[in-house]
């Protein structure tokens, strides 16, 4: 069977793929080459299509793994690729600490010394080297005191890092992956007391990366904007003064759990910055799950569970309407995960933003369909 | 009365159809508009595809007539049933698609020529799902693509990409 479908359709049918598939479409001719590397595909491709994975770094084999939750659920088994990256260097054994993801792109910081800082697109397997900031206190700083995060910035086209310590207090450091270049923004909002105990990177919604912090005593919830570079608080439930985990995403609204004595509370903000859209789902505790990691992650698309963490070396689903947890845990293979995850969308964004943005050296044929992109109007 | 309009398919049958159902396409919409569906409207898409197209424009149809009747209350539940119908009614379309290519891909251009968004991205989804696990060559088959690489050209760029060959 073979019949002449326009190439538009193709385009279409190509957009809804698995970026798996599409890397290996690469080979199919220069034109398709072309159009699956192309940065409005990346952007149409995202648009369309949502497969989220979670990425995990194993200590013992110094391995990031990533792990299709969905599939493991139905399967009760976790499935995990280990990933190509970081590469295996035998002379020197690296950490690798996972500071926050966006459209698939993730943000690693290699430690120990000499740190080093990556953006890394699991899928599609590249990464990209940030430059060490001109910054001579950057060795000193320690584990507990330095926070970082990544995320979008639509309205200027560009990823951007982000890093503060609060040591500097008024200071943040901004990388543009556009530019491959930091600067330093000097800010009247005070930084220099904040406090968080898991240390995750932060989380990108809504052209912000958020935080909660501890500050002097109060759990605060913060967000750096992207475009105006400037933190601002946004509100918490009223009465929270216990333990909270870090802020997490789940179903495109802010989440954080909330720690008490006899169970937990995971709290939704389902309106962005609107204190009284506040809503707690009481979770039962009745195995006392102390959580070596306790995030909500994802909710799986079959059942509306909720993914929400890490015990005993196994990832815990829990389930809202009968109030129950799941564990799965790996039987074949043992996989541990000691560190917390972090959930990323699969794509085809490369990392090497600034280097292929441009149709330089596109013709015909190629040129013809990437006409045909911008008809579609993405 | 509803208003009804006679289209007729390539190999000369003549489907009668009501206005409603057949105004999701936005070609024959404009020719309604424009005057121009006097009579027969004349259509390049076979009986068998033509079929299969007012087969969705009539659910479809079903859905939004429900739509606007419906009152809130009990809404939610009602919503979760239709969605499971939908979805019912759906896999059954495509079940029948997927056992007769032939026609799935002619609807994949009437869709398109047609002008309707919903089924041309149903479909889309469709061939995507049936296509992701399948090799170059067989992709190259399918959509007519020229390999213009050289062998060291191809070569270089499935090295570069093995890891995607892998099951």
């Amino acid at each position: 069977m073979a019949i002449d479908v326009p190439p538009e359709i193709i385009v279409d049918i190509f957009s809804k793929l698995p970026v798996k598939s599409l890397c290996r479409f690469k080979c199919l001719s220069k034109a398709w080459l072309l159009l699956i590397s192309n940065t409005k595909f990346a952007k149409m491709h995202l648009s369309r299509t949502n497969t989220q994975k979670f990425l995990n770094y194993h200590s013992s084999s110094r391995s990031l793994y990533s792990v299709d939750y969905e599939t493991s659920y139905q399967e009760d088994e976790v499935v995990a690729v280990k990933l190509g990256f970081p590469k295996k260097n035998k002379r020197r054994s690296r950490w690798v600490s996972i500071y926050g993801s966006c459209n698939g792109l993730i943000l690693l910081r290699c430690q120990p010394k000499p740190y080093a800082t990556y953006i890394y697109n699991p899928s599609i397997n590249e990464y990209r080297q940030i430059p060490d900031e001109d910054d001579p206190g950057n060795l000193t700083i320690t584990h507990y005191n330095c926070f970082y995060g990544f995320g979008y910035a639509q309205p200027v086209d560009d990823y951007k890092v982000v890093k503060f310590c609060t040591r500097e207090k008024n200071t943040v450091r901004v990388f543009s992956l556009r530019n491959n270049s930091w600067k330093r923004v000097e800010l009247e909002y005070d930084i220099s007391k904040f406090y968080d105990t898991d240390n995750r990177g932060g989380i990108f919604l809504n052209g912000a990366i958020h935080w909660i912090f501890y500050d002097e005593g109060e759990s605060k919830l913060v967000a750096f904007d992207l475009m105006e570079e400037n933190f601002k608080t946004l509100p918490l439930p009223e009465g929270i003064t216990s333990m909270c985990s870090s802020v997490g995403i789940l179903g495109g609204c802010l989440v954080f759990i909330e720690r008490r004595r006899w169970g937990n509370y995971l709290w939704i903000m389902k309106e962005y910055n609107v204190i009284d859209s506040w809503e707690a789902i009481s979770m039962m505790d009745e195995d006392n799950y102390q959580f070596e990691c306790l995030q909500a992650l994802c909710y799986l698309k079959i059942n509306s569970e909720i993914m929400v963490g890490l015990e005993n070396e196994k990832l815990v689903f829990y389930n809202p309407r009968d109030e129950t947890l799941k564990e799965l845990a790996s039987r074949k293979i043992s996989y541990n995960f000691p560190y917390c995850p972090d959930v990323y969308q699969e794509s085809l964004v490369s990392p090497n933003y600034n280097a292929n943005s441009t149709d330089e050296g596109i013709n015909g044929y190629s040129l013809f369909i990437l006409h045909k992109i911008e008809e579609l109007k993405i | 009365m509803a208003i009804m309009y006679a289209l007729k398919s390539s190999d000369n049958e003549i489907f009668e159809v009501e206005q409603k159902v057949i105004e999701q396409s936005e070609t024959i919409k404009k020719m309604i508009e424009d005057g121009a569906a006097t009579g027969e409207i004349p259509l390049q898409v076979s009986s068998k595809t033509l079929a299969k197209v007012l087969e969705w424009c009539k659910q479809r149809q079903h859905k939004t007539v429900e739509n606007e009747n419906d009152d809130n209350k009990g809404k939610r539940k009602k919503e979760r049933d239709e969605d499971d119908d939908i979805k019912e009614w759906e896999n059954k379309f495509s079940d029948e698609l997927k056992a007769d290519k032939d026609v799935l891909f002619d609807l994949l251009l009437a869709s398109n020529y047609l002008d309707l968004p919903a089924l041309l991205s149903f479909l889309c989804q469709l061939v995507a799902d049936m296509v992701a696990g399948k090799m170059p060559e067989e992709i190259r088959r399918m959509f007519n693509i020229e390999n213009d690489f050289t062998p060291e050209e191809e070569k270089a760029i499935t090295a570069e990409h093995g890891w995607a060959f892998q099951p």
